[in-house]
């Protein structure tokens, strides 16, 4: 595979209160294949004005792919998942769903929520590189983006 | 008459008048000087008496007076001649044949024209037939009262033959055919009671002939009377058997016999016997009219009561009633001595004459008994009321009878006892079939007493608040024992150190009056609490424990009995209940029972509630501890991911970018991460068994084994494994923990391992209601000192360069075999291997072998 083969990076939101998580996203986006712009939500609240362009977010772009961390303050990542796919506008935009254990991957499957992949942070940085990677795979030979309008 | 008198013995030839006139007129008459010398009597008063002038004249009239009515007759004719007052009187007239008849006797003064008493003037009315139908009306009054009152109608026809004495007659008896057709002598009467032994002599010795045209037997068949109103020395000669027989009848004097059926509804079963002898009365048409009507009225008195008195008993009475030793019938006189024979009291108790007479009667009364007896006996006497006692009276063996005794006064003409008639029955027959019917009812008690024991104890296994078993307790008492009228249940309170109201069932307590909660010694049940003794009060109005006294008796409560309820000494409650009639001492016991079902039963519910209420608060204990030890790590992990990404970074970007310092720096960091990492994974996976189990489910075992293997494919290859699988049952299990489990142990198997490659055998065996896996290896194995400790959490054996391992691996094993109901544990040789076992439940099935398919 060639580098780089779109002119257009991708756009990324990632909803993650952890700046720690935030930086550690970056980095591991560095290694990666694919260019991308990263815009950063803080809680649930700004993740969907971001995406509705509301308020101070009115120029944010429309994101190619959304990085939900679950655990938010204000609106918890499940809210902003179910918000995120009754909204016709949006629903098509993938949703990879960070999570911290196993066990909440249950309980999110539970809810049938519809969100495209559900990746369990690993604590190993090696491993949450190569899962940065797998994104880059996906979206490289999986993904048809939808035409952003 | 007054003035036709006057003026004819005041005529000159009046004298003479007079006399023509006073020998024509139907009465007897006389007259008298007016200082109360008889001058004349008229003809017919010399027929009638049967005496002459010589013996009447002066004070001779008394002598055809009887005897009797002489003192009444002279007082009122000395009254008379003082004061000039008419002169009245009844009395009986001897006929010349010795007869007595009632006469009215008259007399009035005569005077001059001065108003001076020249002269008395009497006559003398035969007023025999009128007095005797106004004497039979007002004997038949009595005889119906007496007949009409509640005794048993054997006492009624005793009674009645004294009423005929001596009345209508000198001796009386009744005479009653049985069922079996035997004619007996029920009672007798007579004028002169020392003679009532001859006549029961007499009909001892010489019985009725059947066949004497006369007799009772021809009464008794035909239904018609008998009448010998004569009774001349030479038919007695005739009708006597012997010598002995002959003396026995003369003794008695018989001067005239009259002898009536005793008919009721077309049946004749008896005869009423009446015999002159001393008054000489001769029996007349007149007196045999009379004597039917009384037994008439006295035979229906007693078909009455055979009729509609209880039939069965009074067929048995009447049975004993004629069988002289189950009844006795006696005479005692106003004083309560007796002095009258009663043959049927000397059958019926052994005693003699001697024995029985005056008071000697009380000697065969139990001596337990002759005191009540002797007081009830004076208390009627003196209130000469008809008495009932129970008494037990000595047989001739030796034995008591018990027996009904009852009594009713006979009164002169004015009002004065004349004698006690009574009757003794025993009733000990009827005794044993009351005892037997009270057993019954007792034996039926005891089985409703049971069934509420039971109801009780159902109550109070239920898994419910002990207020709620003790309010249900209260429901069924009252269901299942009428007689309470409010039950209520308190529970001792070791809190408030007081009775507690925790069930009232039956009447509704007005809230306003019912405290909720009693001091030791407050009230009813605060008495029964603070004594822990039973209490028994049948009038608690009166009782100065009693509370709210306005309420109970507007709802007519009398009676209480209060039961401790104690386990083993100790209290626990009060069970309390109010009834609207006297309750005795059994209900004291039935409390007694129920009550000691009720405290069993509260102290083991409130044990059991205790013990899981502890195991309540164990099992939120240990929740909690799971959700800390899970919360805690999983929210360590956060940091920590932190902490080990950023030490990784650091490692990847500058590794050997350092100094050498730094890299070794960085490599404990990583390490000590890694470590800390597993342990907080393994010690999430402990807590995770009892927080995140799934339900059980049938699982196939050897599957789950499968699944285990998958998982430690790395280290089977690595290690050159030999895995050797048994056949594997289904059992009830949460999958995930037992493909866990599995690879656990397995897990150790290889883990553990000695110089040769690691064989392992997993197999299952069934024991009862389990199976037993076994998970056996070929390893270093473990000295059995250790078997405990390696399932403790955190407990390692080894150091951690030789077997890696956080040491809760087994841990995590134990807890999910005993989250399944199971055992776990091992047989180890060291240096020879281990053999792991666990036994889990099997899933109850007819065939014992778990499929594998």
């Amino acid at each position: 595979m060639s580098d780089d083969t779109r002119g257009r990076p991708i756009e990324i939101l990632l909803v993650e209160d952890n700046p720690g998580d935030v930086r550690l996203t970056i980095e591991a986006l560095k290694e990666g294949k694919v260019r991308n712009r990263l815009s950063v939500a803080r809680d649930g609240v700004e993740a969907l004005a971001f995406l509705r362009r509301e308020g101070p977010h009115a120029e944010a772009s429309r994101p190619d792919l959304i990085l939900l961390d679950l655990n938010l303050p204000k609106k918890d990542g499940r809210e902003v998942l179910a918000e995120i796919k009754e909204d016709s506008s949006l629903r098509r935009i993938p949703v990879v769903v960070l999570t911290t254990s196993k066990a909440e991957e249950d309980i999110l499957r539970t809810y049938d929520l519809h969100a495209n992949c559900y990746i369990t942070k690993p604590v190993d940085l090696d491993q949450f590189i190569s899962v940065v990677r797998s994104i880059d795979d996906f979206w490289l030979s999986v993904v048809r983006l939808p035409s952003a309008e | 008459m007054h003035t036709l008198l006057s003026k004819t013995l005041s005529h000159p030839d009046g004298e003479s008048t007079f006399r023509q006139l006073a020998e024509a007129i139907p009465q007897l008459v006389w007259t008298a000087r007016p200082d109360g010398f008889h001058d004349y009597f008229n003809q017919r008063w010399y027929d009638y008496t049967g005496s002459n002038f010589d013996v009447t004249q002066g004070d001779g009239w008394r002598l055809p007076f009887h005897p009797e009515d002489v003192p009444e007759a002279q007082t009122r004719w000395q009254h008379s001649l003082r004061t000039g007052d008419t002169y009245e009187v009844e009395y009986r007239c001897r006929r010349h044949d010795g007869v007595y008849r009632w006469f009215l006797g008259r007399a009035q003064p005569v005077r001059d024209a001065d108003g001076r008493i020249v002269k008395w003037f009497g006559t003398c009315t035969d007023i025999d037939e009128q007095k005797r139908v106004t004497d039979s009306l007002r004997f038949l009054t009595q005889a119906d009262a007496l007949l009409a009152s509640s005794l048993d109608y054997e006492t009624t026809l005793a009674a009645l033959t004294r009423l005929a004495v001596p009345q209508l007659a000198d001796w009386c008896s009744i005479d009653i055919q049985g069922e079996d057709g035997v004619v007996r002598l029920l009672a007798v009467a007579h004028v002169d009671p020392s003679k009532v032994k001859w006549a029961h002599e007499l009909r001892k010795r010489y019985p009725p002939d059947p066949k004497d045209p006369h007799g009772l037997h021809e009464v008794i068949r035909t239904g018609r009377s008998s009448v010998l109103p004569d009774i001349s020395d030479s038919l007695l000669v005739a009708s006597c058997r012997d010598k002995e027989h002959l003396r026995i009848a003369r003794e008695l004097g018989l001067r005239s016999a009259l002898t009536v059926p005793l008919t009721a509804r077309g049946r004749t079963f008896g005869a009423l016997a009446l015999v002159t002898a001393e008054s000489g009365r001769r029996f007349t048409p007149t007196d045999v009219v009379f004597a039917e009507q009384l037994a008439s009225r006295a035979a229906l008195a007693v078909d009455n009561a055979r009729l509609y008195g209880n039939a069965l008993r009074a067929e048995e009475r009447f049975r004993s009633l004629v069988s002289a030793s189950a009844q006795a019938v006696w005479v005692r006189r106003p004083d309560g001595l007796v002095e009258e024979d009663s043959p049927s009291w000397r059958a019926f108790t052994g005693q003699s004459y001697e024995d029985y007479r005056g008071h000697g009667w009380l000697s065969a009364i139990h001596p337990e008994d002759q005191e009540r007896v002797r007081r009830g006996w004076e208390a009627a006497r003196a209130l000469k009321q008809p008495y009932e006692v129970e008494m037990r009276v000595r047989l001739p063996d030796g034995r008591y009878a018990v027996t009904l005794c009852r009594a009713v006064p006979l009164f002169n003409a004015d009002g004065t006892p004349r004698e006690w008639i009574g009757t003794t029955t025993d009733i000990t027959a009827q005794r044993h079939a009351e005892e037997s019917s009270r057993r019954l009812e007792s034996e039926q008690r005891a089985r409703q007493l049971e069934s509420l024991r039971i109801k009780v104890s159902e109550v109070l296994s239920r898994e419910e608040a002990p207020s709620r078993l003790l309010q249900d307790c209260a429901g069924a008492m009252v269901r299942s024992l009428p007689a309470l009228a409010l039950v209520q249940v308190w529970g001792w309170s070791r809190e408030f150190r007081a009775l507690v109201l925790e069930g009232t069932a039956g009447l509704t307590v007005p809230s306003s009056i019912q405290p909720t909660r009693l001091e030791l010694g407050e009230g009813f049940a605060g008495t029964v609490g603070q004594t822990r003794q039973p209490l028994l009060v049948n009038d608690v109005l009166q009782h100065p424990g009693a509370r709210a006294r306005e309420w109970m008796r507007a709802q007519g409560l009398v009676s209480f009995v209060g039961t401790p309820l104690l386990v083993s000494g100790q209290l626990v409650g009060v069970l309390s209940v109010f009834g609207r009639s006297p309750l005795e001492e059994e209900a004291l016991a039935t409390l007694a029972t129920v009550a000691d079902a009720v405290a069993q039963g509260l102290e083991r519910r409130r044990a059991e509630l205790a013990l899981q209420e502890h195991a309540r608060e164990l099992a939120r204990s240990n929740e909690e501890l799971q959700q800390f030890a899970y919360v805690a790590s999983h929210d360590l992990q956060e940091p920590l991911r932190m902490v080990a990404s950023y030490t990784q970074l650091l490692a990847r970007r500058y590794q050997g970018k350092l100094d050498s310092d730094a890299d070794e720096f960085i490599a404990y960091a990583v390490d000590g991460v890694n470590r800390m990492q597993r342990l907080i994974q393994d010690l999430l996976a402990y807590s995770r068994v009892g927080t995140r189990g799934h339900e059980f489910k049938p699982i196939d075992s050897g599957r789950a084994l499968e699944k285990s293997l998958a998982n430690l494919k790395a280290l089977v290859d690595e290690s050159e494994a030999t895995l050797v699988q048994g056949k594997l049952p289904m059992v009830m299990a949460d999958e995930t923990q037992l493909i866990q489990l599995f690879q656990n142990l397995v897990g150790n198997a290889l883990k553990f391992r000695g110089k040769t490659p690691p064989r392992v055998l997993v197999e299952a065996e069934r024991e009862g209601n389990e199976w037993r896996f076994t998970v056996e290896d070929n390893g270093i194995g473990i000295e059995p000192q250790y078997y405990e400790r390696i399932f403790v959490i955190f407990q390692r054996l080894h150091g951690k360069e030789e077997y890696p391992g956080t040491g809760i691996g087994l841990a995590i094993c134990k807890k999910i075999v005993e989250r399944h109901g199971g055992r776990i544990g091992l047989d180890s040789q060291p240096g020879q291997g281990t053999t792991f076992w666990f036994t889990l439940p099997a899933i109850p099935t007819p065939s014992p072998q778990g499929a594998t398919s």
